[in-house]
Order: structure tokens, then sequence, then C-alpha cells
């Protein structure tokens, strides 16, 4: 039954999507290895996607793109330049301010590179940074867009490990904060080593009119945060107040949403919603199919006899997270392996909240890791460089995400503390 | 050697015909998201500020939210946006690439016709089955899958039309309008 493993990593490697690897992996181990009837391939995709929980997904995703059509990211940009601009290095401290303040809106790592980088890598190149590093430098700053919530990949591991999604959230913030001002800083030093000053320092007077003008957009996570943070909402019913609330302010607040681009704006949102959630579908599938085969259990047997600490165990984990998310999509990632990797991590004692961001944390680091990253290769292509020359301004950025990685996965209150005062 | 532009001007009609057919699922997609957000806003709203909430609404928008992701995947295989790891492939020689990438297209063909083929009959044999909530019939939700197989054949020899034969207009797709 382990064939399977081996056919799906063929498939991948053959250049088959995803979604359609999964699938066709299991139904090679249907036929093969089970009793099962293939009709058994159909029923268990339905039934992974058939989720109140996952309804969030559609909804962030509405959400987030009837923001951005509203001209979301110029206010947030300009807010954070008159806030941050003049400081050495300026123009690199608003493109990760910017995105944090993004990633608080977006549930995606690939959207939010798409739709700040699309102004600030250019800005960076102006300003007298590499292209190569403008858009390496967006490609990172977008993993804040799955840590911060709201948080696809989050979602996903709230649903596959049973753990509260409103829970993780609220704990992916302190990282998510963390690492933004691990990446101010070093924007701060390469800028200073290289003598790239900051733009003219905006008066008070200028701060408050870029706040007045951002605050609709700023309100937003706090009504979604806010709304799950203290119990009132679900996930799912605060996602479905976003969209309305993203709604009324691109419509009728901001107007820079017409009546006739809602049609687009929503089949849009729906075929990217489509594309995440069909690779779901599969890996609900060929998870499936691996527990029945019994595999979890001999997975975890074989670690708890092998791997005596809880500090070894997390390292293995980091390891193994890190080189496959160089070559995996994060969410099938998250699907399969979290209801297989999770009770391991709490039969070590490590707190299922926690053990969650670190895992997506690390999946968020596959996303910008040569050969396969989508943050990589938008940002690659707004910046119009090529994958080996971003490589190289890159390693550094993920040196520092690596550092971020194990503050996160050895200092257990950088997750837990906030989660744990809202009781 | 008439048989190249032949092929590309059979190619073109099969794309326009789909395309068309396509423009009719980017507006259904649209009219389930919207249905679906409406439902929610008011399922909110009603249990915060009616105290009362509709005991079919949440059912109903996860069955919507099947057929939007199935057919909303033959869009995806049209656009060729399906999540791939196409580095290896796309590094190899003219020659062995296009072998591999044959061969991979026909295991998608094979994989999506045995899924609608066990789809379909899934879907039969729930005919006779009511939902919990809304009490339709849970053929519905099932056909999603199927039924979104069946066009997701449909878009992938679509795009693979359109790369053999028409590649240099692979850019020049409509953009959806309504």
């Amino acid at each position: 039954m382990g064939t399977i493993v081996l056919v799906l990593l063929l498939l991948v490697l053959l250049g088959v999507p995803i979604a359609y690897s999964l699938i066709a992996a299991s139904l090679f181990a249907i036929v093969q290895f089970t009793a099962l009837p293939v009709e058994i391939a159909p029923q268990r995709m339905v039934a992974a996607l058939d989720s109140f929980p996952l309804l969030a997904i559609p909804f962030f995703i509405l959400a987030g793109s009837l923001m951005s059509s509203g001209g979301i990211a110029r206010r947030l940009i300009e807010l954070a330049k008159s806030f941050v601009g003049h400081f050495t290095g300026g123009v690199a401290l608003v493109l990760v301010v910017t995105t944090m303040l993004f990633a608080a809106m977006s549930g995606s790592g690939s959207a939010t590179v798409a739709s700040v980088g699309a102004i600030m890598i250019p800005a960076m190149i102006k300003s007298g940074y590499s292209r190569h590093f403008a858009g390496a430098k967006q490609a990172v700053a977008g993993e804040l867009g799955v840590i911060l919530p709201p948080s696809i990949p989050i979602i996903l591991f709230g649903v596959a490990a049973s753990v509260s999604i409103g829970d993780l959230f609220v704990a992916g913030v302190v990282p998510g904060l963390m690492i933004g001002a691990s990446l101010i800083i070093y924007a701060y030093f390469y800028s200073k080593k290289r003598k790239i000053g900051g733009g003219p320092k905006a008066t008070w007077a200028e701060r408050r009119t870029a706040f007045r003008r951002a605050l609709f957009a700023l309100f937003m996570p706090v009504i979604v945060l806010g709304g799950i943070y203290a119990g009132i909402a679900t996930p799912t019913e605060a996602a479905a107040f976003a969209v309305l609330y993203a709604f009324i302010v691109g419509l009728f607040v901001y107007r820079e949403i017409r009546i006739r681009d809602l049609p687009k704006i929503f089949a849009e949102s729906a075929v990217i919603t489509a594309m995440i959630m069909i690779v779901i579908a599969a890996a609900g599938l060929f998870g499936w199919l691996l527990t029945q085969a019994r595999i979890p259990q001999e997975i975890s047997s074989f670690i708890t006899a092998n791997v005596n600490s809880a500090f070894v165990f997390l390292l293995l984990v980091n390891l193994f997270l890190l080189v496959l998310g160089m070559f995996f999509e994060a969410g099938a990632a998250i699907l399969i392996l979290a209801p297989i990797l999770t009770p391991i991590a709490v039969s070590y004692g490590i707190d299922p909240v926690q053990f969650g961001i670190i895992m997506v944390v690390n999946l968020a680091i596959g996303m910008v890791t040569p050969p396969v990253g989508v943050n990589l290769f938008i940002a690659a292509e707004l910046s119009k460089s090529k994958l080996e020359q971003i490589t190289k301004p890159l390693m550094p950025l993920v040196l520092v995400m690596i550092f971020d990685l194990l503050l996160i996965t050895y200092v257990p209150p950088l997750t837990l503390w906030l989660p744990s005062l809202s009781g | 050697m008439s048989e190249p532009s032949t092929m590309a001007s059979i190619a073109r009609r099969y794309i326009r015909v789909l395309d068309m057919i396509n423009r009719g699922i980017m507006f259904l997609l649209f009219v389930v998201l919207a249905t679906m957000a409406v439902i929610m806003v008011a399922h909110v709203c009603t249990r915060y500020f009616l105290n009362h909430s509709f005991s079919w609404s949440e059912e109903a928008v996860r069955y919507m939210m099947l057929w939007l992701v199935f057919l909303g995947a033959a869009i995806v295989t049209r656009r060729a946006g399906m999540i791939a790891a196409r580095v290896v492939v796309d590094n190899l020689p003219r020659r062995p690439r296009l072998i591999v990438s044959a061969l991979g297209g026909g295991i998608v063909v094979v994989t999506l016709g045995v899924l609608v083929v066990a789809g379909f009959a899934v879907a039969i044999s729930m005919a006779g089955r009511q939902s919990a909530a809304t009490g339709i019939s849970l053929m519905l939700p099932y056909l999603s899958l199927p039924v979104g197989g069946v066009f997701m054949i449909l878009n992938h020899f679509a795009a693979l039309l359109q790369s053999y034969f028409l590649p240099a207009e692979a850019e020049t797709e409509p953009e959806v309008t309504y």
C-alpha cells in the first residue's frame, strides 16, 4: 500500500496536476489493493467538501477580491507610506507593512503577492533596489497572507486535524507580527548597507488623511477577528460577514466597484475557489485511503519508537515539511499530513494549536522556495526576473524565515499566549 | 499537407462552441456564489438579531459549494490552471516533453472518465434518499461531481487542442464579459 505514495510522487513529477495525481493514485490503490468499489472515490471526494467550516474558504476569497477590486491595496500603501516611508529603506518597509495589513484581509499568500506586489515591486525598483531583490522581498512577505488570519491553510488544518479554527486564527497573530518585524529589520539593514534612503517625511495632517482614507479597509480585520475572538461568530459566519462588509465598502463607501463588475468578480472568485478546493476533494480521498490502510498508525508507532523527545520530533517535522513544501502544494500537504502528524505531536505534549501554526509556517516557506513556489512564480513575473536570478536575494530572506520558524517551534507562548487570553 | 490547418480549424470550432458553454458556466458560478453569500448573511443576521435560524440554510449552502467547486474546476481546466509541479517536465528537451505531456494528459482523461462513470452511478443510487434538512433528493449534491467532470473532460480536450494546434492563440482567450 506504500506504493500509493510512490505512484503519487511519480505522477506529480510527470507534471500531472496535483488534484488529478491524488485521484489517479487513489483509484490505482482502490483497484489494486482493496476490495472496495471505485464508487467510493466520488463518494469520498464529495464527503471531503461537504463541510460547513470549509465554506469559509469561498467567502474569504470573495471578500478578498471585493476588497482588492475596491482599490484597497493603494489606500493601505498610502497609509504605510505616510508612517514609515521616510525611514532608511522606506519603500521596502512600506512593502512589508502594507503586506501585513493586506494579509489581515486576505486568506491567500499568492493573492497578497499579486495585489500588493503589482504596485510595490515597481516602486521598489524605481527607488533603487534590484528587481530580483524586490521580487524576492515581496514573495517572502506574501507568506504573511497565510500566517496572519484569515488564512486558507489554517482553515484546512483546523478541518483536517479537528482543531478550533478560531483558536488557530488568533494563534497566528503574534507569529505573523513577529515575522513582519523580522522582515522589516532585515530590509532596514539591507537598505542601510546599500545607502537607499527614504522618501519625504509626511506631516501628521497627511497621516490623518491617509488613515481616514484607509479606515474602512482597516476595520474589516477588526470585525472578522473581533467576531471570532469574542466568540460571537464562527469563522464561516465571519467570512460571510466580511463579504457583506467588503461589498458595502467597495460599492457604496469607496465606490470603486461598479455593479456591472460584480458578475466577473464573483465568477473569478468561484474559479479560484474551485482551483483550491478540487485539490481538497482529491486530498480527502487520498487521506481516507491512507487511513483505511492503517498507514497513519504505522507512521505513528514508527516515530514514537524511534524518536524519544519532543525537541527532536519537532526538528524532524520541520525538516520534513520544509523539503516537502519545496515540491508540494500546501493545501494538499496539510490535508493529508495534519491528521497523521497532529496526534503524534499531541502525544509528545505539543499543543495542537501551536503545531498547526508550525505546519502552516513551514508550508508557507514552501511557497517561496524553488523549484515549486506559488508566491515565487507570481513575484518573479511581476518583477520580470528569472527563477535563477530571484533565488540569490531570496536565500537570506528564507534564512530569516527559518529563524522565525525555529522561534515559533520552540517558544510555545508565541502561539499560545494570545488564544489563552480569550479563555 | 492540408491536415494541420484542417485540424486547426476543427480545433478552433470546437473551442468556440465550448467557450460559449463556458460563459454559461461562468454566469452560473456568479449566480451560485452570490446566492450562497446572500443565504449565509441572512443566516447570520436572523440568528443574531431575531434569534431564529433556518434549518435548511447551512445544508443548502454546502450543496451549492459542491456545484461551485466541480463546475469551477472545468473553467480552471480550460485555462490549464490546475495546480501542478511542472519544473521537471518543462525542462525536458522537446521530444520527451511532448511524450510525457501526452502521457500525463492521457492519465487525466482516464482518471476523469472513471470518476464520471462512478460518480453517475453513486448519484443514481442516491436518488431515493432525502437530505436531512432540506428534504431534497441526495442525487442533487452528488450529481455535481460527474456533471462537473464531463465539463472538465471537454475543457481538458480544449486545452490540449489549443496547445497543440493553436499555440499562438493561447493568449487571446476572450475575457468573460456580460
